[in-house]
């Protein structure tokens, strides 16, 4: 198996998959009304982003120069998941902002 | 020694499984059984493996994947490098490191 054909997959894998691992740990801290950590994990899963991102755009550099990178399924799948961390971390910010105003409502 | 992985899909580990099995019939492991689940295939695989290793990208589960094989079981997240890099020998390890296995 010729495994550098994989490894742009993979790194957008690992980066995208701990964006959105950040993403929904950041709603189960919100959940306990740790607002500090869930802040932390929300700008962690920001900060995987934009390496995940950098890495499309260097696939996407790499097309525009007449040099595309090959496509193969595990490419695809990668590319399911930096949708859903996206996803997730838009989501994951409206429910930290939800749980605090349950929290600000609770203490009324 | 019955090695599982799971992640979403258990599409990329599937890949870490193949180089794991390279890497396990080369040290003259051939007894292993190792494959790789969508994370929904954790509970119904219950008793049928010894090991389980979890996809970097699917670490958020693993309360809850801790809840189903118990507190005891041997469960970790693969090292993320060593997933990253497609290193099967090095997972490979760590699943025995997990078990004790030299």
């Amino acid at each position: 198996m010729d495994e550098s054909k994989y490894q742009v997959a993979f790194d957008l894998i690992l980066k995208a998959g701990n964006a959105k691992s950040s993403s929904m740990m950041a709603i189960d801290l919100a959940k306990e009304f740790d607002f500090e950590n869930a802040k932390k994990n929300l700008e962690e899963a920001e900060n995987e982003m934009r390496e995940a991102h950098a890495i499309q755009i260097g696939m996407i550099q790499q097309e525009a120069q007449g040099n595309p990178v090959e496509l193969n399924i595990i490419l695809v799948h990668a590319q399911d998941h930096m949708t859903m961390a996206i996803m997730a971390k838009e989501i994951a910010e409206q429910f930290v902002d939800l749980y605090e105003t349950i929290q600000e409502l609770k203490n009324k | 020694m019955r090695i599982m992985l799971a992640c979403c899909a258990g599409m990329s580990t599937s890949l870490v499984v193949s180089k794991m099995i390279e890497a396990a019939k080369a040290q003259g492991k051939d007894d292993y059984k190792i494959w790789a689940v969508d994370q929904t295939e954790i509970q119904p695989q219950l008793g049928e493996f010894d090991v389980l290793l979890l996809g970097p990208q699917v670490r958020h589960i693993q309360r809850k994947v801790r809840k189903i094989v118990g507190d005891d079981f041997p469960m970790d997240i693969i090292e993320s490098v060593a997933y990253g890099t497609c290193n099967g020998a090095a997972v490979l390890k760590q699943a025995e490191n997990l078990l004790g296995v030299k």
